[in-house]
């Protein structure tokens, strides 16, 4: 039933199948928006995908922060959106499970650390499997997670990043079927407050 | 003894040893918490005027919040709000420690003081729990107040109480519709001619302020002063509650050292732990509310989720939604409203996933077999218990546990406890006694009687005692044991079978309610003379009929219960009578 929580003075709601939109006042920063760009201020893209960010539906007027458009971020670096503070990390798929034919080779898209204006950090994977990068995540206090598995993490990979960067709450995202997010919230409820948001 | 089943001979056996020295086990409980000073005597006086822990000094904020500071628990949500349309708001334990200091210290620049009352008319809230937690951070005793009740008993409890300060929530949704609460809240204050401030918890379409009320966002920028959390005698009053009695509702108040030890031990033996998420849905302004939402959940750590639309809204299965979309464990509702669930509600579950659910707790009402075992079939699906609820057969997944309390006790008193003795469950019952409450059934002449109907009763004094009471509470000591004022049956094992009030006290879909208290208002707004009486009810446990002579049209008797007293007094008919025919 929830469709949006309040925290630390920021209003946070899903976007679509894998997208996050986040207001501060009235700024709207809108993460993986697919194409519902409306009334979005800044956009972040992890990547090009249809579902995420189809550079077709990216109207060049909203500024855009992405890997492959816009802005063009990579892993590492940091940056201001309006008064959010981004660092772009990693997100891939592991070669060696996936071989050559990788949906999410390295290089192709990225997750995002962001620091709100009211203080706290939400972190958004991007489409990745679980990577050494994310064990060097100290704390985030919010987490959107995929958690639909093939290539992206899985219920159970997605609780191993929960254990390491210990968010107060997560909120899955990117799944065909319900029930892979609630064997998430299942698994991950004691080290985290799992929060299902509807879209 | 922890989530697993005891026999039947392992919980007596703790049970009794616990009763046969009641002060030294609840002196042992009473170290789980951080005394600023240890007590001197565990207990002294004879009840009801007796004293826990005398001498003893402890800062009950720190207790509640205070303590998590270092801890994981800290950065953990502490309360998780969501209204009916499903807007959710987030608050963790170190901002929820944060908050409350800065409305203490607005407070304290209104001129609070330690011992000064405040009340406090809001559903459940952020702001609700945060003014309650402030009101302890200072040392004022404070009292919450069901918003179901009208302007006319909330006017009484302000003439009562006499607050320091009033806090009242704008409004808040329910069932679609607005519930005003602050024109509620101005109408009992000008009937009892309340002259102090009134901090308004701002809700979109309340009305505008008036001179004498502060929003609460201008409350948390009055002062940047520190306060101190109060170190309180163990004592001190700490909340209290007005309560239904038969001629009205009367004042209890419970002091801070016994009430506090005894919320840690229950609210951890039914279950809570700090990586538990919580859900009850009996509101603050009842006694469950109040010590298992604003205190005991807290005091452990655990994530307490706070709703305040109906059930039913906007379908049935909306408690089930909550406990699916925040992973919650422990479910706390009344046995009336599991009934009503499975009744009108009852396919609903079907289509949520309550797999989190770990154990459904129930209370304030006798619970019907039946409505236990829809619960525990049907809600609870699955095959491999949590606990053995029914040892000799694998069935039903998630305990359905329920347990009695009362204001006056100030915590449950019976039930199988999860985290603690948890013997068979006895479908129906109310469990067996909580080690550390002597509980027996009583016959009219004060024995102990087993396999017989008689008077719920507790034998000896318990922590929680009311520090102030009416003179009915006192009343109730005559014996030289507590009369709870329910009927009761005891089975030769153990098993406590609440069975109605044995008073004229009123018991309406879990709710407490006073005729007398109906009695007088009409007499005083209408100039009638009413009798009010309580009859079985299938769905609510109880309702009312009253018959009245006198020159108002029924219909208007009706209204002003409804909307003045309380829409759960409402009667189920109401029946004129003429002087002719009327009789007492």
């Amino acid at each position: 039933m929830p469709r949006k929580i309040f925290f630390r003075g920021a209003w946070i709601s899903r976007l679509g199948y894998a997208g996050l939109e986040i207001s501060c006042g009235d700024f709207k920063l809108c993460i993986d928006p697919g194409g519902a760009v409306e009334g979005c201020n800044a956009i972040l893209c992890t990547h090009s995908h249809p579902r995420h960010c189809p550079p077709r539906a990216l109207q060049l007027e909203i500024p855009t922060y992405s890997p492959f458009t816009g802005v063009i971020i990579k892993p590492g670096m940091t940056f201001k959106v309006g008064e959010f503070e981004a660092t772009a990390i990693n997100a891939y798929n592991d070669p060696e499970i996936y071989g050559e034919a990788l949906p999410h080779p390295p290089g192709l898209g990225v997750g995002y650390i962001l620091r709100l204006p009211g203080g706290a950090t939400v972190f958004h994977t991007g489409d990745t499997s679980l990577i050494e990068d994310h064990f060097e995540i100290k704390h985030v206090d919010v987490a959107a997670l995929p958690v639909g598995g093939g290539s992206v993490l899985s219920p159970e990979e997605a609780l191993e990043l929960v254990k390491t960067v210990k968010p107060a709450i997560s909120i899955p995202i990117h799944y065909d079927r319900v029930e892979q997010a609630y064997k998430f919230r299942d698994l991950a409820q004691p080290y985290t407050q799992v929060v299902l948001l509807w879209v | 003894m922890r989530w697993k089943a005891v026999s039947p001979e392992e919980y007596r056996k703790i049970y009794l040893e616990s009763i046969r020295d009641p002060f030294s086990f609840w002196e042992r409980e009473a170290r789980r918490l951080k005394w600023a000073r240890v007590w001197s005597r565990v207990y002294e006086g004879s009840p009801p005027r007796a004293k826990w822990f005398v001498g003893g000094l402890i800062d009950a904020f720190y207790n509640i919040i205070g303590k998590h500071r270092d801890a994981w628990v800290w950065h953990k949500p502490a309360l998780i709000y969501e209204n009916e349309a499903g807007d959710a708001r987030v608050i963790t334990y170190s901002e929820l420690d944060a908050l409350t200091r800065r409305v203490a210290s607005g407070m304290k620049a209104l001129g609070v003081k330690p011992g000064d009352w405040v009340l406090i008319y809001s559903q459940p809230s952020i702001e609700a729990t945060v003014a309650a937690l402030a009101s302890v951070r200072i040392g004022a005793p404070f009292e919450m107040v069901f918003t179901g009740f009208g302007y006319y008993e909330l006017a009484k409890r302000i003439k009562n109480t006499k607050p320091r300060l009033i806090f009242v929530s704008g409004g808040y949704t329910r069932r679609g519709r607005r519930v005003d609460v602050l024109s509620t809240a101005r109408r009992a204050i000008e009937t009892a001619r309340y002259q102090g401030e009134v901090v308004v918890i701002e809700e979109e379409g309340a009305p505008a302020l008036r001179d004498n009320e502060i929003s609460f966002q201008r409350l948390l920028s009055m002062s940047n002063t520190p306060v101190e959390g109060f170190v309180a005698p163990s004592d001190h009053p700490l909340f209290g509650l007005h309560v239904a009695y038969q001629d009205d509702y009367k004042l209890i108040v419970h002091g801070t050292g016994g009430y506090l030890v005894q919320t840690y031990s229950t609210s951890t033996w039914i279950g809570i732990r700090p990586r538990d998420t919580y859900f009850c849905t009996v509101w603050p302004g009842w006694i469950t509310g109040i010590t298992y939402v604003v205190f005991g959940p807290l005091m452990i750590g655990a994530t307490v989720v706070l709703y305040d639309g109906g059930p039913d809204h906007p379908t049935w299965d909306r408690w089930w939604r909550i406990i699916e979309d925040y992973a919650v464990t422990i479910f706390l509702t009344t046995s009336g409203a599991l009934h009503i669930l499975s009744k009108r509600g009852g396919d609903a579950i079907r289509s949520r996933n309550v797999d989190t659910l770990k154990a459904i707790l129930v209370t304030a009402e006798p619970l019907y077999p039946e409505t236990w075992h829809w619960a525990y079939t049907i809600v609870g699906t699955g095959k491999t218990p949590m606990i053995d609820s029914i040892p000799d057969r694998l069935t039903g997944r998630i305990p359905v546990v329920n347990l009695y309390i009362q204001s006056e006790l100030g915590t449950f008193v019976t039930g199988n406890l999860i985290n603690y003795t948890f013997p068979p469950i006895a479908p129906g019952s109310a469990g067996t006694p909580i080690p550390g409450f002597n509980i027996a059934v009583v016959s009219d002449r004060g024995e102990p009687v087993v396999d017989s109907i008689g008077k719920l009763a507790v034998l000896s004094p318990w922590p929680a005692m009311p520090i102030n009471y009416p003179l009915e509470y006192e009343e109730k000591w005559r014996r030289g044991y507590y009369e709870t004022g329910d009927y009761g049956y005891v089975t030769s094992d153990g098993y406590i079978y609440v069975l109605g009030r044995a008073d004229n006290v009123a018991k309406v879909s879990g709710y407490r309610l006073s005729p007398g208290a109906v009695e007088k208002a009409l007499a005083e707004v209408f100039g009638v003379k009413a009798r009010v009486l309580r009859v079985r009810d299938e769905d609510r446990f109880e309702s009312l009929i009253i018959e009245y002579e006198g020159d108002v049209e029924p219909d208007i008797v009706r209204s002003f219960i409804k909307t003045s007293i309380s829409p759960i007094a409402e009667p189920r008919e109401v029946i004129k009578r003429s002087m002719h025919t009327a009789h007492r």
